[in-house]
């Protein structure tokens, strides 16, 4: 009677009939394609979605079609730029830094978060019952890291600790490991998992707006200078022309109602330019370090 | 019939209504459960994308960080496909039961995405990679097993739904044909009837009107029905006994008509009143079904108005005391407004009185019978046996009067020609022996000189036989004697026979012959005018006709000829036979006839010999040849002469 | 249910007995012999204490006092039951008596003997009053609002069942702690007091609940299984303070690790053993924290499976 297969083979018949058109029209308008790649600050998933309307909005405003490529680990971000032939990246400030100096891109803009900053700050912090206050309570404890490519999850403690005179924190620490991301590097001091810890103050504030007894329970002994956030870098022999729109349609984007619609959806007030001098308190804090970000790889 | 026509048509309209509704209730069931199938269908297809999606995520988590690694965009490309395929799941409408399950999987999704994005961003720990890699492909694990599971009661439900649906689309057919044969045989039954209620009617409406067509005029049908066809049928008996009424008026009409005219056409034949009286009397009693019928007419004589007989149903002893006196009559006639009297009921009136008790009478009609605006009498019929007269009897019987008075003026004009015919008769006899006795006159000089000769040659003869004695030549001069006393004889005898006066006598003559009688007759005064002849006798048949007659043609067209020729010429006699007539010419080369003349030459009393002439030959010629059925034709040319040709038939069947 | 129970405490009971009469028979060997005897005192019979004591005396093994007589004392979760253990390792005056948990240290210091206590597993000793010249142990501190809030993240919580005994403090600590996050947190706490394994029927009359707490409390411990019948059948996912075994059921476990207690409670007993005095032993807190995720508990009874849990989970009930 019904015949399912006859079915089934009709809607497969419309489905061709339908597609190549479509395609074919999107084929018209766009030659330029850009691939952009993003660093996995949380769930890459909802990260991709934060960002594809973004692109989206990018590609239509400037005929340039934006492809975006997620990175699965920090450090070898660098590397995956050139071996993916990336044409940009939104990197954050010690990738971004590297990015600068190992591979030369450009920075073009970085978004201003809802609050109306721009820049990240590194934290470290304890147990509120942990009864440690200085450097000194940190002996033999147990401290945790989110990565060493990251400014506010590893470089900044090392500095800090290198300026208090601690060189080496095998030594120093009864124990240290790396979470790989720094809700994780958080959580394992609210566990009493670490004593220390260190992560970026976007994050650390993320968790604490989601449950404030998290404040409470945590005590920062120290902070960092500010970092600037996410920059948008492209390469530097991308045509002047595609960084030029690229670049001006971000800038402007809060002035048009679509635009602010995706900065909305992005979760940001609008984008600001962004230049290498933004990433001096990066080079300055690889420098306390005793960092050399020209051979540094942000290898565990 | 409208009625159950319109009925019929309701019926058939709810039927079908009734039938479309059925239908489209059916399709409508059936394509909703057929869309049901599709959607379930089409969620099977999303299933499979889903379960597709899912394995390929799965083969990704367990190859990721290998060789064998997609790039992390595939993976994300997959997870946002899977992540679509999930959304349209949960898009559709379900039961509770299924959107719980839907629920889970998209929550399993979420976690699922989650446990991915941690695995693939986890950097730290060995272990706790291969933990979240773990917990990612059991959470997918489930995702499929729940997706199976779906896809167990989906395929369940499609099942029932296909088993119902193809129940439903059976059911529905079975109940479509029913419905449709129903239909189909209630419309034809309907059909068929209402045909039947129009053609039943029609065929004995047509089959009525060949009888009527056929002249079985005043045939009824004997259709039943109740309907409008039953009026037009009704209307149809009655049209047809109309009809027949009416055709039998015509008919009747016609008979009387014809009746009349034959009557009327026999009046004219009739010279007899007798037989006037007669064919009127009997001739109503066929036009009108009468007892008495008769003619009363004025008579002169005894001034008064008698019937007349023979008359129709009368004896001659009962009408012979019908004698109305002139003046009573008129007064009847004048009281009835010239207008012909119909007395049907009050036989008081009876203008003819105790009379027609006598007779009898029950009913009675007079007609009056009038001529030139004069009163000559009356038709009289009585006693009309079907019923009372009628103004119609009347206007015919009225045009019949007219009719009988014309008859009686043709009988009293015919009466009057008979009378002058026989008087012209007598006139033309005495005409035609005073031409004759004038012929004769003509011929007296010539006879006496004709007689003359043998007188002459008996008297020398009768000298000579007193001088002779010689008894031969006694009886040689007796003999010629003899033969011309006989010569002499026969002149007179001649003469005596052409101037008898005798009727017309035909019989078949010998032209040539006449014609040499008729020459020998005048040899002498050919002779003396010094006028040659010329004969010559065609072979020439035996034709019917009067010979005395046929002679005094001949002598008087000779006469003529040797009076033209006085100074003498040549006359030529010639007889031919033509197509069908032998024709006679006698030519002569006198003086001939003025053209002016010529045609006056024929009429009575016509002549150019003044005293010589009656001017009655060339006329009285004429009228004999006219009687053979023959004619005269004149050529005739001044100072060369005439030529009268005689043309006669050879047979003349009936000579007047 | 209740048959089980009586088998056990009378089982337990008859343990007890074999244990005085042993005790009794080789104490006036023991003083000719000089050997050495540590009085524990193990409440009830709870996974988290049986595993304490074996890393004691496998520690005290692998330091050389395998020969070290343990007098163990089982009592049941009540006053009397802890008194009676604490009372009779005072007259057979051990030489170190060993506490598992916050209520047999108390009962042990309130016997007022100069017998050394050494406790373990105990979570806020200062604050009931765990303290004294003659008493040292390790902490098993836990913050109670982590573990709360890897239960959230299972699911949503609005009415959080906590199940604890009012006879032992150390969990009325912990109720307290709940307390101060629901008032923070906006969410309402149903107090479900468990002396007697019967009484998690009480969960199921305590109206709605989202999810349950089981705090270190011995008695709940010990009624852990008809909670977790309970707890599965009405769908709640648990979470608890102390670490049962690996299948036990409990979906979340925050706990200090049992092994580690014991092993530094052997390592007091033996500084003792080996001369120090007890007041000049501090008292130590357990560093391995050990966060359990029953990943099979949790997906067989279809909970979200919070990827904060998988990740910062020490081990992972498959």
């Amino acid at each position: 009677m019904f015949d399912k297969k006859k079915f089934i083979f009709n809607l497969i018949v419309l489905a061709f009939i339908f597609t190549p058109l479509r395609i074919s029209a999107k084929q018209d308008v766009l030659q330029e394609e850009i691939l952009i790649g993003l660093i996995p600050e949380q769930n890459i998933f909802k990260q991709m979605d934060r960002y594809r309307p973004l692109a989206s909005y990018l590609s239509e405003k400037s005929g340039v079609r934006i492809r975006l490529t997620i990175l699965s680990r920090y450090g070898d971000i660098v590397e995956r730029f050139v071996s993916r032939g990336m044409d940009g990246a939104f990197f954050d400030s010690l990738t971004g830094v590297m990015a600068v100096t190992k591979l030369g891109v450009e920075p073009v803009a970085r978004p201003v978060n809802l609050d109306g900053t721009s820049t990240v700050r590194s934290y470290i912090f304890v147990r509120a019952d942990s009864r440690i206050n200085s450097v000194s309570d940190m002996k033999g404890k147990r401290i945790v890291f989110v990565d060493r490519a990251t400014a506010t999850g590893y470089l900044f403690v090392i500095a800090f600790l290198q300026e208090k005179g601690i060189s080496d924190i095998n030594k120093y620490f009864g124990e240290y490991f790396f979470t790989g991301s720094h809700d994780s590097a958080i959580y394992s001091v609210l566990d009493n998992r670490a004593d220390i810890g260190s992560a970026q103050s976007t994050i650390f504030n993320m968790l604490v707006s989601k449950d404030p007894t998290i404040r409470k329970e945590l005590h920062i002994i120290a902070q960092s200078e500010e970092f600037p956030e996410t920059t948008l870098c492209l390469r530097k022999n991308i045509s002047s022309d595609i960084k030029n729109r690229i670049t001006d349609i971000l800038l402007h984007m809060n002035q048009d109602p679509a635009g602010k619609e995706v900065l909305k959806k992005f979760g940001a007030l609008k984008f600001i330019r962004a230049e290498v001098k933004d990433f001096n308190p990066v080079f300055n804090l690889a420098k306390r370090a005793r960092v050399d970000i020209r051979g540094y790889k942000g290898e565990r | 019939m409208k009625k159950k026509i319109i009925l019929s048509l309701f019926f058939l309209f709810l039927l079908f209504t009734v039938g479309a509704i059925m239908t489209m209730f059916y399709i409508l069931r059936v394509t909703s459960r057929l869309d049901t199938l599709i959607t379930l269908h089409q969620v099977e297809i999303l299933r499979q994308d889903l379960v597709i999606n899912v394995q390929t995520v799965q083969s990704h988590l367990y190859t990721i960080g290998t060789s064998f690694g997609k790039e992390m965009d595939i993976i994300v490309e997959n997870v946002a496909t899977l992540d679509n395929a999930i959304q349209k799941c949960s898009g559709c409408h379900h039961s509770p039961e299924l959107t719980t399950k839907i629920n889970a999987i998209k929550d399993l999704t979420e976690q699922y995405k989650e446990a991915l994005s941690t695995f693939i961003t986890t950097t730290a720990g060995k272990e706790r990679v291969e933990r979240l890699q773990l917990v990612g492909a059991n959470i997918g694990n489930v995702i499929l097993e729940k997706t199976q599971e779906m896809a167990f009661i989906a395929n369940q439900k499609l099942n029932e739904r296909t088993i119902a649906a193809i129940k439903d689309v059976t059911s529905s057919r079975i109940i479509l044909i029913i419905t449709l044969l129903l239909c189909f045989f209630i419309a034809l039954t309907i059909a068929a009837s209402l045909t039947r209620g129009i053609t039943e009617p029609v065929s004995e409406l047509l089959k009525a009107t060949r009888k009527i067509k056929a002249g079985e005029l005043g045939y009824t049908t004997s259709y039943r029905g109740k309907d409008e066809f039953k009026e037009l049928l009704e209307a149809f008996n009655d049209m047809s006994i109309t009809l027949n009424e009416n055709n039998k008026r015509i008919m009747q009409h016609l008979n009387r008509l014809s009746g009349l005219y034959r009557i009327t056409l026999s009046f004219h034949a009739i010279t007899n009143v007798e037989d006037i009286y007669k064919e009127v009397s009997y001739g109503i009693a066929e036009l009108i079904d009468i007892e008495q019928c008769g003619v009363i007419l004025f008579d002169k004589g005894e001034e008064l108005f008698a019937h007349r007989f023979p008359a129709f149903g009368l004896q001659p002893e009962q009408i012979a005391h019908i004698k109305i006196p002139q003046d009573n009559f008129i007064d009847i006639y004048r009281s009835s407004n010239r207008r012909p009297l119909i007395l049907n009921d009050n036989t008081a009136l009876f203008p003819l009185g105790e009379l027609d008790k006598s007779l009898n009478v029950k009913n009675l009609m007079l007609i009056w019978i009038r001529q030139k605006g004069e009163l000559l009498g009356a038709i009289r019929v009585a006693n009309k046996k079907s019923g009372d007269f009628t103004e119609e009897d009347a206007r015919i019987l009225g045009i019949l009067a007219n009719n009988v008075s014309v008859a009686f003026e043709n009988a009293k004009l015919y009466e009057n020609l008979k009378k002058q015919m026989v008087e012209l008769k007598e006139t033309q006899e005495q005409l035609v022996q005073a031409a004759k006795l004038a012929a004769i006159g003509e011929l007296a000089s010539n006879i006496a000189h004709e007689i003359n000769n043998p007188l002459t040659s008996i008297l020398g003869y009768s000298e000579l036989v007193k001088e002779e004695t010689d008894i031969t030549n006694i009886m040689r001069d007796i003999e010629v004697i003899e033969k011309e006393s006989l010569r002499a004889r026969d002149i007179v005898q001649q003469l005596l026979e052409f101037s008898r006066k005798r009727p017309l006598e035909i019989k078949e003559i010998n032209i040539n012959d006449i014609l040499s009688e008729v020459l020998a007759l005048v040899s002498i005064p050919l002779k003396d005018s010094n006028i040659n002849i010329s004969k010559s006798y065609g072979d020439i048949p035996l034709i019917e006709g009067d010979p005395n007659q046929l002679k005094q043609v001949f002598l008087n067209i000779i006469n003529n000829a040797i009076f033209a020729m006085q100074g003498g010429g040549t006359l030529t006699a010639k007889t031919r036979m033509g197509r069908d007539s032998v024709y006679i010419e006698i030519c002569d080369t006198g003086k001939g006839i003025p053209k002016e003349l010529l045609q006056r030459i024929f009429e009575p009393f016509f002549t150019t010999k003044q005293e010589k002439g009656t001017g009655l030959g060339l006329s009285i010629s004429y009228k004999i040849i006219q009687s053979h059925k023959g004619r005269i034709d004149v050529e005739s040319e001044e100072g060369r002469g005439s030529k009268f040709a005689v043309v006669l038939p050879v047979s003349v069947r009936q000579p007047f | 249910m209740l048959g089980i129970t009586t088998y056990r405490v009378q089982r337990q009971l008859s343990l007890c007995l074999v244990a005085i009469v042993a005790f009794l028979i080789f104490a006036s060997q023991g003083s000719a012999t000089d050997r050495k005897t540590i009085g524990v005192i193990m409440t009830g019979d709870i996974p988290y204490y049986a595993k304490m004591h074996r890393a004691f005396t496998a520690k005290l093994s692998r330091e050389g006092y395998g020969n070290v007589e343990i007098l163990l004392q089982k009592p049941y979760p009540d006053l009397i039951s802890w008194s009676n253990a604490a009372r009779k390792l005072v007259a057979v005056d051990v030489d170190i008596i060993v506490t598992y948990g916050a209520s047999a240290t108390i009962a042990a210091i309130n016997e007022k003997t100069n017998i050394p206590v050494v406790y373990a597993g105990v979570h806020h000793p200062a604050a009931i009053g765990i303290t004294g010249k003659n008493t040292t142990g390790s902490v098993a501190k836990v913050p109670t609002s982590s573990l709360f809030r890897y239960l959230k993240g299972i699911t949503s919580i609005s009415n959080l069942g906590v199940l604890y005994s009012e006879l032992e403090k150390d969990c009325m600590k912990e109720v307290e702690e709940l307390e101060a996050l629901s008032r923070e947190l906006g969410f309402k706490i149903v107090k479900i007091n468990i002396k007697r394994p019967e009484d998690a029927k009480k969960i199921k009359t305590a109206g709605r609940l989202d999810a349950l707490f089981l705090t270190s409390s011995a008695s709940v411990n010990m009624a852990l299984d008809p909670i977790l019948d309970i707890a599965r059948a009405n769908r709640l996912p648990t979470a608890s303070l102390l670490k049962g075994e690996n299948n036990s059921g409990v979906i979340v476990t925050l706990s200090t690790s049992p092994e580690e207690q014991g092993e530094l409670a052997a390592e007091k007993v033996i500084k003792i053993l080996r001369g120090a005095h007890v007041g000049a032993i501090s008292s130590s807190t357990g560093k391995d924290i050990e966060l359990i995720f029953n990943l099979r508990e949790n997906m067989s009874m279809g909970f979200k499976i919070p990827m904060d849990l998988v990740t910062e989970a020490t081990k992972i009930v498959q």
